[in-house]
């Protein structure tokens, strides 16, 4: 009787609790759901990144000149694939879109909205790692989010840094928001 | 103290030629009300929620294609859903005023009267509280005032009076509505122990919080009563001089002003009390109840209205002699337009409303003339109701940067069904209540009532 | 939130980068992302890049910088460099953007079949022109070909391409110099534009040419007059009839009778040959002899003694300079009018000193009303068998007696390579479209010794199937075979600029020496003019009014829309007219007295008749027109011409009298009378400011001349506190033992302003001077030039040690010189397009609901001619110190940044409005619809318009309050360009888009902590005031007084 009074209240409690968490945590990733969206050619970044030991900026060059990094072109990928690896399914398939002039459709997998200005220009060359954010990208054979790009998880970063000595982080809202 | 109320009482029953009351007529006369709803009151109630659907269309308009299907123009930012508020929080003012302030200073007249205006105050806060957020332009986000841990690690601005409104609101609500609540146990009591229809026992037991009646509980409820009357008090005045602020805070000419707070609690009240007439008037003829609410009642309430009345004329010509008296030429300005300009209509309708008709009730006859006292009241409210409108319009379109003036606001149909549906939706409420709950505190008219068994009071 | 806007942008050149746009925090649908094949030559995502290029808005040719930014051209500017703007850029300019985006551009080939436009192939449409061609070459008639006055290489090939074909190259600019040029070869012999040096002018007297906004080369010549006007001695008079908005910014209106401006010059002229004040010979003294100053003030109602003081006052300005032009100048004795104006500049010589024939604009080429009535003749008699047209408009340019439009019917066959559906191409068989000017590849050479580029900024929009108009011709000829023209357009123009190698080329190899041209944008060299004698003394005679009715008609170019050619373009449709902020329609200007005689109010619905025609608009009801003058604007009434342009207000070509000018053969737009008379309905007027008078707000100040000169400038704006002030992030001037000396010169500066103010409140009895600590350290954002010096009601302490607030080393300001501003409102487009402003039309307007960031206030606080008083004020944010908006936001969405910024988030925003409603300025625009949304029917950017939008700047969604953010995307950008190249902000290095815009430069924008800053010396100068300063919002926005000149009473 007396249990069951308290039962209630602490049943709204829990899932209020959780709702809290869900939605400004990413659980996915910390419950290791980390399942990324099919993508047409099945690129490993593991292998890349990883195994090869690839530089993320070779292929993501404008990440280091631009507010926006860019997602490789085709012929970066031929740039090597018109003598590495040619034989395999997924090359094969890469390299029928380079000839045919379509290039694959990446889903988007790390997606800001428009109020949102990120620059990744600025957090590489204030020595961010890409794996900050990104994750253990060298271990990803299929490119997952990995944080949850809540607005509170920038700023935990960008509190931490407001007075770091070469690269203060700006906790000015309109930086990021304009 | 109790027995020579009684007798004012009874003798005006006696004037109003209704019968004496006794424990056992009041008891029937009262719960009389909350028997089943005759066809009178569903034809009332289904227009009501009717005009309610209206409003509720007008709203489905503004949140799917924006604010601007409201009149609304720069500088008039602000116009008649803001007025709406300020009215509704206005008219929220008088049950506490009346229950709680009246209670402590044990003018007893309140006792026919204040659970009709408790239940107006907490229905007219429950309209009120739409206002802010309906006016605003993103009505989903407003929950962001309200300060809550987020991710965000944001927090709202505590300098802003819109905050404070925030929190004087709610707190009013609560208050007002426990005040409501815990007055209405006894009487749900009696309803309780009245009915046979067990879902109506089921909401009156609810109501009534397992109420005995023993000596033990009546204590307690005396003693919370007072308590909770002590605590409303100061709600009484806070409230409404923080709704004030919302536009004394702010640095436009005609709103900067240091009267605004009383000014605006006796504003409210003012309105308030009418409306409590308004309500009283028609339940007491439609209920046949004129020996409990008796002329004697409605006429204590009426000088209520004359006082606050004068209240709010001086106020007026208090901010017009600043405003000449005063250094500042746009304050001097706008006063000047707001009485003569493009909305001098609103203005004047105002003043006569509001200063000149009141003026009747110096007299006797007036105040004791139910008709006509109903009519007046009604134009107080209209009154006050254009009251607001011109602080809120007429100070907005006349600010201090020229190349802005002459854009001037014009109600569109949206605000005016909203305007409309909010008091559909605060008579949905009453409506309810007076079929509902005792309208009528019999547990305190009981008090003035000569108790049986007795000699005759001398 | 925005998603389709950007969405759309993005799919275009297939880019990764910009993060696509989701409701906000929803979760977004899973976007591909597509990247480039084969990636562009060193083109990164998300990086604007700048090209050099030229505006052909107008015959003028301004030289541009066009952004481009994942390939899409998403803002122009003026280009610093070039010889014929210097770095300015007018409304139009900015609008070239819309242009191109123009939802309404046709969408490829159209042949018009039964009336209607059919969508063709280009394969076929070229063989059925071809076709057609040939045909009419065959059967022995002649082909016109009808362009604008495009100048340069493609002048070059359309004359050849109509010589090759056998018919007639006809150049049609409504706006013509024909008499101009014909006065100039009468007078000295040099059928010529001359370059007015404004800048070196002491005196400059205007008969009726509105130098800034139409007439000439608007933007150069602006900036030329700001630093005549930087001068306090030098001196503008206007001579009009109706107050043009050039006429708005001159000391002294002279409202002489229309048409009395000839006998004015000849008057003026008089006195300085008979009192010996100029050189001058014989001739002109006997030209001259009856134009006594009596005999003037008869003809033109100027009293004779103004005449006599204007005269010597313009003879001993030395160097003075008198203009004539705009619709003044073309009237039926137009060369006369002229031939005066030029004898006046050569007896006070200034011919050679501010009339210099060197740097001449190009209208050589273009054909004078004449030669189109003989055109439309040969149309008319079926002797032109094919006619092309390209970039001209001649249907609804021409006044309909010209029977261009009727003549047009009778050609068999008429191609239009217009890229848009305008009146010309209504009348067309078949629609070969343009590329716009921003995609394609040209050159321009309008002034001489000016040699300007056009390259294509971006490639040409998928959605339109357009070709070069260079190409569509060469491809004509080739096909119809006549001529002999490289196979390509652009092989014709290397070809052209092969030639300029040689003069340019320096020594570089061609491709060197080309790349260098497309960089810079052209190339340009000095040109020394012949500097004329006196050829000839014309005889001279006053123009009489022709027609019925006691009003003379004024009709006058609209300064946003030109001859029209700028009404499809939405922000020119919205941008309030300078003069009378009306928008998106027509009126016509009338005296109060005269309104009060008819019985018209403001707004009424009026009708204005002349004997060939009559037009209904609303009625204007002010004092700038004489009573007895009726003025109504030109570029609105188009028949056709895209959905912002179609069925707009009127077109007034309408009421034109079939007369020219017998002498040059230009079109008389002046010389009728016209009646006013109430009518039922004509349109409304829509403006966006009503009130015109300023109620002694002092909102826009003026400091006499007397006061200017008379000030000791000891603390003028090189030293004063900032040289002094140690402490770098200290208030400048606020504080500190420096600051004593400041605070005298602080009263006796605010003297004026504070304490005699009429909105200053007195000091209560109570209120304490504020008690400043020696070493106070003032943190950037609360940092204002505007530190009151009389005492405060409350001292409030900001926290120095949050955030970055501590370490901030900017404080973003600007300073507005109002003696600069002329009103010309090219920043609020320049605004619109950096900050992807919408349009909402004019219903929305009525209510106030404009959403532009910057507009410009005009206060007229004297209308009667004479002296001349009116102020220009371009109003945006403030960005105080002591901002009111922050304090009543209930959720911080609009703050105090650490850099003095007033910021507002508009994702935090939840729409109370509150900071509206106690903004002193009014400068904050709120989103009443959904203006982004496709879905919603408020959606300002209908597909391609959406591609403009800049992507450093969001896209605001329904429901939130927005407003200048001082280009807080410039800002950051530059900060960044500065840390990757490991060094401090440099003052210059950013600039906001209204301050590069400015033609006259009046706006400038820098940091106030940095002393040497152009901005911190301008707002610490002696002309300094905020507006509204007795509120203490301490503004971050200076203003500097206008310059007010003394007018003697004669």
């Amino acid at each position: 009787m007396k249990l069951k009074r308290f039962l209630a209240p602490a049943f709204v409690l829990i899932m209020l609790a959780i709702g809290t968490a869900a939605f400004t945590q990413s659980f996915p990733v910390m419950l290791g759901m980390n399942k990324g969206p099919k993508q047409p050619i099945n690129f490993s970044h593991r292998l890349h990144a990883g195994t090869l030991k690839m530089d993320c900026l070779y292929c993501h060059y404008a990440a280091e000149k631009s507010p926006s990094a860019n997602i490789p072109t085709a012929t970066t990928c031929m740039g090597c694939h018109k003598a590495a690896a040619t034989d395999r399914p997924e090359i094969v398939k890469l390299t029928k879109m380079y000839n045919e002039g379509t290039p694959p459709e990446w889903v988007e997998v790390y997606h800001l909205p428009d109020h949102v200005k990120f620059n990744h220009k600025r957090h590489v060359k204030a020595g961010v790692k890409c794996q900050d954010c990104h994750g253990p990208v060298q271990e990803m054979d299929v490119m997952y989010q990995y944080s949850s790009l809540k607005m509170g998880w920038c700023l935990k970063c960008h509190r931490e840094n407001v007075n770091h000595p070469q690269n203060p982080a700006s906790m000015d809202c309109l930086v990021c928001h304009h | 103290m109790s027995s020579d109320e009684a007798k004012k009482l009874s003798h005006a029953a006696t004037a109003d030629a209704g019968p004496v009351i006794t424990q056992k007529s009041l008891n029937d006369d009262v719960l009389r009300m909350i028997s089943k709803p005759g066809r009178l009151w569903w034809i009332i109630f289904i227009i009501d929620l009717m005009i309610l659907a209206v409003g509720l269309i007008a709203e489905r308009n503004q949140i799917l294609y924006g604010i601007g299907v409201a009149g609304h123009t720069r500088p008039v930012m602000w116009a008649s859903y803001v007025a709406n508020f300020v009215f509704w929080v206005g008219i929220a003012h008088c049950g506490t005023l009346v229950s709680a302030i009246l209670f402590l200073f044990r003018s007893h007249f309140r006792r026919a009267v204040y659970r009709v205006a408790e239940a107006m105050t907490v229905f007219g806060v429950l309209t009120a509280g739409l206002f802010p957020l309906l006016h605003t332009g993103r009505p989903w986000f407003a929950y962001w005032l309200f300060p809550y841990p987020n991710q965000r690690q944001l927090w709202p601005n505590f300098r802003s009076p819109l905050e404070w409104d925030v929190f004087a609101v709610t707190t009013y609500l609560t208050v007002s509505s426990i005040f409501f609540l815990v007055g209405i146990i006894p009487d749900a009591a009696v309803a309780r122990d009245r009915t046979n229809n067990r879902w109506l026992k089921l909401i009156y037991t609810v109501f009534s919080m397992g109420w005995t009646g023993s000596n033990n509980q009546w204590k307690n409820f005396y003693g919370a009563y007072l308590y909770f009357a002590a605590l409303a008090t100061p709600l009484v005045l806070s409230v409404h001089s923080v709704v004030s602020w919302d536009f004394a805070m702010s640095q436009v000419p005609g709103w900067h002003s240091t009267i605004f707070a009383p000014y605006f609690v006796a504003g409210a009240i003012f309105s308030g009390v009418a409306m409590v007439i308004n309500l009283l008037i028609p339940i007491r003829k439609a209920f046949k109840l004129e020996h409990i609410v008796t002329v004697d009642h409605i006429e204590k309430l009426s000088k209520l209205v004359l006082l606050t009345s004068s209240i709010v004329g001086y106020s007026y010509l208090c901010e017009f002699f600043s405003a000449w008296y005063g250094p500042s030429k746009v304050e001097r300005d706008l006063f000047w337009w707001r009485a003569t300009g493009h909305f001098a209509w609103a203005f004047w309708i105002m003043f006569t409303c509001n200063v000149i008709i009141p003026l009747s009730l110096w007299f006797k006859p007036v105040r004791r003339n139910m008709g006509l006292l109903f009519v007046l009241c009604l134009s107080f409210n209209v009154g006050m109701y254009f009251e607001r409108f011109v602080i809120i319009v007429t100070s907005l379109a006349h600010p201090f940067n020229p190349s802005t003036w002459d854009v001037n606001y014009r109600m569109s149909w949206t605000e005016g069904a909203i305007l409309a549906g909010s008091f559909a939706w605060f008579f949905m409420f009453f409506l309810i209540f007076v079929r509902l709950l005792p309208a009528f505190s019999i547990a305190e008219i009981k008090e003035t009532l000569t108790a049986p068994m007795r000699r005759k009071p001398s | 939130m925005t998603d389709s806007v950007v969405f759309k942008r993005r799919d275009f050149l297939k880019l990764v980068g910009l993060g696509a746009v989701g409701a906000a925090g929803c979760a977004p649908p899973a976007d591909k992302l597509i990247p480039y094949l084969v990636p562009p030559q060193d083109i990164l995502p998300g990086i604007g890049y700048w090209y050099a290029s030229t505006c052909r808005e107008c015959p003028v040719g301004c030289g541009i910088l066009v952004k481009s930014r994942d390939g899409r051209a998403i803002k122009i500017e003026g280009n610093p460099a070039h010889p014929v703007n210097r770095g300015g850029l007018c409304a139009r300019g900015h609008a070239g953007l819309q242009g191109l985006y123009d939802p309404d551009r046709v969408t490829g080939p159209m042949m018009k079949t039964a009336g209607a436009w059919k969508p063709v192939s280009w394969d076929e449409a070229l063989q059925t022109a071809t076709a057609k061609l040939t045909e009419a070459r065959s059967a022995g008639k002649s082909v016109a070909l009808v362009t604008e006055n495009a100048t340069g290489s493609f002048h070059k090939l359309s004359a050849a391409w109509a010589a090759a074909a056998g018919g007639t190259h006809l150049v049609y600019e409504p706006f013509n110099t024909h008499a101009l040029r014909e006065a100039n070869r009468r007078t000295f012999g040099v059928g010529a534009v001359p370059n007015y040096d404004f800048a070196r002018a002491n005196m400059v007297i205007s008969f009726g040419a509105d130098f800034l906004e139409t007439w000439g080369n608007p933007v150069g010549q602006a900036r030329g007059f700001s630093e005549m006007r930087a001068r306090p001695e030098s001196y503008f008079v206007t001579v009009e009839p109706r107050l043009s908005n050039t006429g708005a910014n001159a000391d002294e209106w002279v409202a002489a009778k229309p048409g009395g401006e000839m006998a004015l010059a000849l008057g003026m002229a008089h006195v300085i040959l008979s009192e010996g004040l100029g050189g001058g010979n014989g001739g002109m003294i006997d030209a001259v002899r009856d134009w006594t100053p009596e005999a003037v003030e008869l003809q033109t109602e100027v009293p004779a003694a103004t005449v006599r003081r204007l005269a010597q006052k313009f003879a001993n300005a030395k160097p003075g300079l008198a203009v004539a032009g705009g619709i003044a100048s073309q009237s039926e004795h137009a060369v006369a009018m002229i031939a005066a104006v030029n004898l006046l500049n050569h007896v006070a010589g200034n011919v050679g000193e501010t009339v210099r024939f060197d740097r001449t604009l190009d209208f050589d080429s273009v054909a004078s009303l004449g030669d189109l009535q003989t055109l439309a003749g040969q149309m008319a008699d079926g002797s032109v068998g094919a006619l092309v047209v390209h970039g001209a408009n001649p249907v609804y340019a021409a006044p309909a007696w010209t029977g261009f439009a009727a003549a047009m019917d009778k050609v068999p066959f008429k191609i239009s390579l217009s890229g848009v559906l305008d009146e010309t191409t209504e009348h067309c068989d078949l629609i070969l479209p343009s590329l716009h000017a921003l995609e394609s590849l040209g050159d321009a050479a309008t002034a001489r010794g000016v040699f300007s580029i056009i390259q294509p900024t971006m490639q040409p929009l998928p959605m339109f199937k357009t070709k070069a108009a260079g190409d569509t011709l060469i491809a004509l000829a080739r096909g119809a075979g006549f001529g002999s023209f490289p196979s390509t357009w652009s092989e014709y123009l290397k070809g052209e600029w092969r030639g300029m190698h040689g003069r340019f080329g320096g020594g570089k190899d061609f491709g060197g020496f080309w790349d260098q041209t497309l960089a810079q944008g052209g190339v340009w060299e000095d040109v020394t003019g012949t500097s004329p004698g006196w050829s000839g003394t014309p005889v001279f005679a006053a123009p009489e009014l022709r027609g019925s009715g006691d009003l003379a008609l004024v009709l006058y170019p609209s300064p946003n829309l030109f001859d029209g050619r700028g009404a499809n373009k939405g922000w020119l449709q919205e941008i309030p007219d300078p003069t009378t902020k009306a928008v998106w329609g027509s009126w016509a200007e009338i005296h109060p007295d005269t309104a009060k005689k008819l019985g018209i109010a403001m707004g009424d619905a009026i009708k204005v008749e002349t004997e060939s025609g009559s037009v209904s608009v609303p009625a204007f009801v002010w004092a700038g027109v004489r009573p007895d003058v009726v003025a109504v604007p030109l570029g609105q009434g188009h028949t056709s011409y895209g959905r912002f342009a179609k069925d707009r207000g009127v077109n007034a070509v309408a009421l034109l009298a079939p007369v020219q000018d017998a002498a040059s053969g230009a079109v008389a737009y002046f010389g009728e009378r016209a009646k006013v008379s109430k009518t039922a309905a004509a349109g409304e007027l829509v403006r966006t400011q009503r009130e015109r008078s300023q109620h002694d707000r002092e909102i826009a100040a003026v400091i006499p001349v007397s006061a200017l000169l008379g000030l000791n400038t000891g603390r003028g704006a090189t030293e004063g506190p900032h040289a002094t002030g140690e402490h770098g992030a200290g208030a400048p001037g606020a504080h500190g033992g420096a600051a004593a000396g400041e605070h005298a010169g602080g009263h006796h500066v605010m003297a004026g302003s504070l304490m005699l103010h009429p909105l200053q409140s007195k000091p209560g009895k109570y209120t304490e001077p504020r008690i400043k600590d020696p070493n106070a350290k003032v943190p950037p954002h609360s940092v204002s030039a505007a530190e009151q010096p009389v005492i405060v009601r409350s001292p409030r302490q900001i926290p120095v040690d949050r955030g970055n607030y501590g370490t901030a080393t900017h404080r973003w300001a600007m300073a507005i010189d109002l003696n600069s501003c002329t009103g010309c409102t090219a920043c609020v487009a320049a605004c619109y397009a950096e900050n992807n402003i919408p349009i909402v039309g004019p219903e929305h307007i009525k209510r106030g609901r404009e959403m532009s960031w910057i507009r410009i206030e005009r206060f007229e606080e004297n209308l009667k001619p004479g002296p001349n008083d009116v102020r220009f004020v371009p109003m945006m944010c403030q960005h105080c110190s002591d901002a009111p908006c922050e304090t009543v936001c209930p959720v911080y969405a609009t703050y105090h940044n650490p850099e003095g910024l007033n910021a507002q988030v508009y994702n935090r925003c939840v729409g109370t409005r509150y900071c509206s409603n106690n903004c002193p300025y009014k400068v904050r625009a709120f989103n009443f619809f959904d203006y982004s949304a496709p879905e919603k029917p408020s959606f300002a950017f209908p597909e391609p318009l959406n591609w403009q939008l800049n992507p450093d700047v969001t896209v605001r969604s329904k429901g939130v309050m927005e407003k200048c953010t001082m280009c807080i995307q410039r800002i950051l950008e530059g900060k960044g360009t500065a840390k990757d190249e490991g060094r401090a902000v440099r003052d210059g290095d950013i600039t906001t888009a209204c301050a590069q815009s400015c033609p006259t430069q009046a706006i400038v924008f820098g940091d106030l902590i940095d002393p040497e800053s152009n901005v911190s010396k301008l707002s610490h100068g002696e002309r300094r005031y905020w507006v509204l300063n007795e509120l203490n919002t301490k503004p971050g926005v200076t203003y500097l007084k206008k310059i007010q000149r003394e007018v003697a009473s004669t």
